[in-house]
């Protein structure tokens, strides 16, 4: 296919030039949201866990699977009152959502982004879950750090994203900084190298969710797209896996108890954990596609950063239900990961050709 | 009947080589049923435009800064965004 000769005058170049990049940076500006929001989530649902557990009187041990159905049971009600922000989204900024759900839901495309939820609801949160389990916090979250690693090589393999050796240079630094903040003394645990092989899986899953989300994303509405099969399929994909482990263990009389103590103790779970999904996750969706699966988990990566902050302010706030200790290395870690962004954003023009297709 | 997005790049995909702009999109779906739905205004197709600039289905043709400001923008579809949707738009050539 041969293209017009193009016919650019200098001006109208640097405006459209400087409008690609404006694009990009507020895909990065929302990817900056959502991991802030995300912090502030983490906070909600341990304060909802704590406060279920306390005010039920549930006297259990902190085993793999009942860790696993209760995260399942607080990620789900999570994704769907987030679903419902979105969908409240798409109606006030006229996305028409009654008729484009329907439309979206009947395109083979659109399943991509089901097959995103599948692997970063259930699959790749409850497998991290129980790494950090089984082969410590430390080894769990360092190859959990490797996400946006495996994002950019995937990046780079699917959609040919363009990134320079500063960008991998700049994920290389974040990978260190989320490893250095995540470090604990190294426990002696019996399922260490199982522990191991779920983190390697739960990463991948992470960076698959990226691009099976990017590449429906690229066609169809990513709002539309991310309330129905991101959040609400997530919320039916979560209950079931969470409802199937408590059977399969002997445990669904916990999934009840907790279930119901959601309702009964901390039914603002939904409400306000809602909300900070809906920021969350929404943003990333809309990022993927401004700026790049690469760089958009990139800069989700900067959490060790916001943790700090939102940590210390949620255990200055709820101290009851909530506590949280900085380390050295939190700082640290907080410091190399702002190296790590800075190198990956600083030169703007990058931004112009995300992707290395015909312009 | 397809989501509004996609239906914007079925429209590009069968005006393959052809300029295109928001406005000539806009005035050829205006006799479609997505005419008469609140999303189907400047603001949203241009945003679709954007997208598909982005992600590297559209190149830009022509940019021209007009007086009042706006940059006005000439596209046509790309090679990669015509596999995409011949693999993915239901009636299209597989």
């Amino acid at each position: 296919m041969n293209g017009n000769p193009t016919n650019v005058t200098l001006t109208s170049q640097e405006v459209y030039n400087k409008r690609k990049i404006k694009i990009a940076v507020y895909g990065m500006l929302l990817a900056l949201l959502a991991s802030i929001s995300n912090q502030f989530g983490a906070v909600n649902s341990t304060v909802c866990i704590t406060k279920i557990f306390i005010d039920s009187g549930i006297m259990t041990e902190q085993t793999v699977p009942i860790v696993m159905i209760y995260s399942m049971i607080c990620v789900g009600i999570v994704d769907l009152g987030a679903s419902i922000y979105t969908m409240i989204y798409c109606g006030i900024s006229r996305r028409n959502p009654i008729k484009e759900v329907p439309r979206t839901a009947k395109l083979k495309v659109s399943w991509f982004m089901c097959l995103a939820t599948l692997l970063a609801g259930p699959l790749a949160t409850s497998f991290a879950l129980a790494s950090y389990n089984m082969c410590g916090l430390t080894v769990g979250c360092s190859i959990l750090a490797l996400t946006p690693l495996f994002v950019s090589i995937m990046s780079k393999l699917v959609f040919k994203e363009n990134l320079s050796p500063r960008v991998y240079l700049g994920i290389c630094i974040l990978v260190m900084g989320t490893i250095v903040a995540s470090y604990a003394p190294f426990e002696n645990m019996p399922n260490f190298y199982a522990g191991v092989v779920l983190a390697v899986l739960s990463a991948l899953f992470f960076a698959l969710e990226g691009i099976a989300s990017t590449y429906a994303a690229d066609m169809i509405d990513e709002y539309i797209g991310c309330g129905l099969f991101r959040l609400f399929g997530s919320f039916i994909m979560c209950m079931i896996v969470g409802y199937i482990v408590g059977v399969a263990t002997g445990n669904q009389e916990f999934f009840k108890i907790f279930f119901t103590g959601v309702w009964k103790y901390t039914p603002w779970l939904i409400v306000l954990g809602g909300l900070f999904e809906f920021l969350g996750i929404v943003p990333i969706y809309a990022a993927f596609v401004k700026c790049g699966p690469a760089r958009c988990q990139a800069v989700m990566y900067t959490s060790p950063i916001w943790s700090i902050f939102v940590g210390l302010g949620g255990a200055a706030l709820i101290s009851t239900y909530y506590s949280y200790t900085y380390t050295l290395n939190s700082i640290l870690g907080a410091i190399i990961a702002v190296v790590g962004i800075v190198v990956i954003t600083c030169k703007p023009s990058e931004l112009l050709n995300l992707r290395d297709v015909e312009e | 009947m397809l989501p509004f997005k996609v239906a914007i790049l079925d429209y590009a995909a069968n005006h393959e080589g052809e300029n295109l702009t928001v406005e000539s999109i806009m005035d050829g779906m205006k006799n479609t049923a997505y005419a008469s739905e609140s999303q189907f205004h400047f603001k949203r197709v241009q945003e679709y435009c954007d997208a598909f600039t982005q992600c590297g289905f559209f190149k830009k043709v022509n940019a021209e800064l007009r007086d009042d400001g706006n940059l006005h923008m000439t596209y046509q579809i790309t090679d990669y965004a015509i596999g995409r949707a011949n693999r993915f738009i239901p009636g299209r050539q597989k």
